[in-house]
């Protein structure tokens, strides 16, 4: 994907939207790990 | 779930330790807190894990003739492979409780693919403590890959600090957290399983279609993104592990799937089971029946895997029968109309077997085939 953007919009902007990309992805896995522990209880996980 | 967070949270000092360490060290921390963690939540695991390794490794190291030396080797990962799976596959028809080791499926058959590899002479020299480092590696201890000890080897002695390597490591460890949770967890189990009992009363058939889809699917984001994390966990530490799945559900046909569905579990049936078969008995079905139902026995020994392995070998020889037939060659005249079937099919051939193994027992499974069938 880095290799993609890098060819497209050139490298700073690349890191840019990577760097964004990482911080939703870690974001949205410790929102669902926190939403887990409640939630996902009854399921036995 | 539990386990994967305990050993990324040991990972985290044992990645640093082992990079800080000179290079003759760097595994010894690796080692310890796979042995660590094994006694924390597996003790019996850690107790089959560290008798077996010495044993296999002195076994072929010491005993005078190489073949007897494997066959013993073979035979004692066989039969604490089959005890322990027999006594799971026995839970709850004749036993109220089986304990497995942790990590049990993966090393043993690690251990009996180092046996034949050292029987083909095809091991290169090597000390008790790369063996031990192989077998302990904390990032694929706990499910897989089935990784080789030849490319560990070289990536033990050629591995040095790659900052390159280390990145995708990471980059590797979130997609397979975030498949998890987020596609896995949040959307397949709960979101999904939602909808699905929300239409179950008006649309029954669609309701079960959906719940087999529901349970194939999570199988999959599941056991993918474990092993990305252990793939990058893998990388983090400087090792290259083989990748385990490639897009399954694009198999244009049965024995593709299995090109591209638990690829290490799949080389090593091939490799260890089809291939010796096929050399004994010169008959490719009986070679594929027995490698699936090797393949199938690995999950657990009961009737139900046996008959999920058995309904794959046969879908297999099938589809081996069909390619030389008129119809495949003149089908192939429209590419794309074959490879659109061969995904529709495929897909769905593994969502009907799967049922088998989807429910608890086999009679619940055939209940299922029933209302699927509209028998």
């Amino acid at each position: 994907m880095y290799e993609y953007l890098t060819e497209k919009i050139g490298d700073k902007m690349a890191s840019v939207i990577m760097a964004i990309w990482y911080f939703c992805l870690l974001y949205l896995v410790l929102f669902f790990l926190n939403y887990e522990a409640g939630l996902f209880n009854y399921l036995h996980w | 779930m539990e386990a994967l967070i305990n050993i990324l949270t040991i990972s985290i000092p044992v990645v640093a330790v082992s990079w800080l360490l000179p290079e003759r060290w760097q595994m010894l921390p690796v080692v310890v807190a796979t042995a660590l963690f094994l006694a924390w939540v597996s003790p019996l695991s850690l107790m089959v894990l560290a008798v077996t390794t010495l044993i296999s490794y002195y076994t072929i190291k010491v005993y005078p003739s190489l073949t007897s030396a494997v066959l013993i080797v073979i035979i004692q990962i066989t039969a604490i492979f089959l005890f322990f799976k027999l006594e799971l596959g026995l839970k709850g028809a004749l036993l109220k409780e089986a304990i497995i080791p942790l990590g049990l499926s993966y090393y043993s058959f690690r251990q009996i693919h180092y046996a034949i590899e050292a029987y083909k002479k095809q091991l290169p020299q090597h000390t008790i403590l790369d063996f031990i480092s192989y077998l302990f590696f904390l990032p694929t201890i706990l499910i897989g890959p089935i990784n080789r000890f030849q490319p560990f080897l070289k990536d033990l002695k050629r591995r040095r600090w790659d900052s390159t390597l280390f990145s995708l490591g990471l980059e590797r460890i979130l997609y397979g957290l975030a498949k998890i949770t987020v596609i896995g967890n949040w959307i397949l189990v709960f979101k999904f399983n939602n909808f699905i009992r929300s239409i179950r009363l008006d649309y029954p058939w669609l309701a079960d279609y959906l719940n087999v889809v529901k349970y194939v699917s999570n199988a999959y984001i599941q056991f993918a993104g474990y092993s990305d994390v252990a793939i990058g966990l893998s990388m983090l530490l400087g090792f290259k592990i083989t990748e385990n799945f490639n897009y399954p559900f694009l198999a244009t046909n049965i024995a593709d799937f299995w090109r591209r569905w638990h690829i290490s579990l799949s080389n090593w049936c091939r490799d260890y089971v089809f291939y010796p078969f096929l050399g004994m008995t010169r008959n490719g079905v009986i070679s594929i029946i027995m490698s699936m139902l090797v393949l199938g026995a690995w999950h657990e020994i009961s009737m139900r895997y046996l008959l999920w392995g058995a309904m794959h070998a046969v879908a297999i020889s099938v589809w081996h029968k069909y390619e030389g037939k008129a119809i495949h060659r003149k089908l192939s005249q429209f590419p794309l109309v074959q490879k659109g079937l061969g995904i529709f099919i495929t897909l769905h051939f593994v969502l009907f077997s799967f049922v088998l193994i989807m429910e608890e027992n086999i009679w619940e499974s055939i209940e299922l085939y029933k209302r699927l069938l509209f028998i």
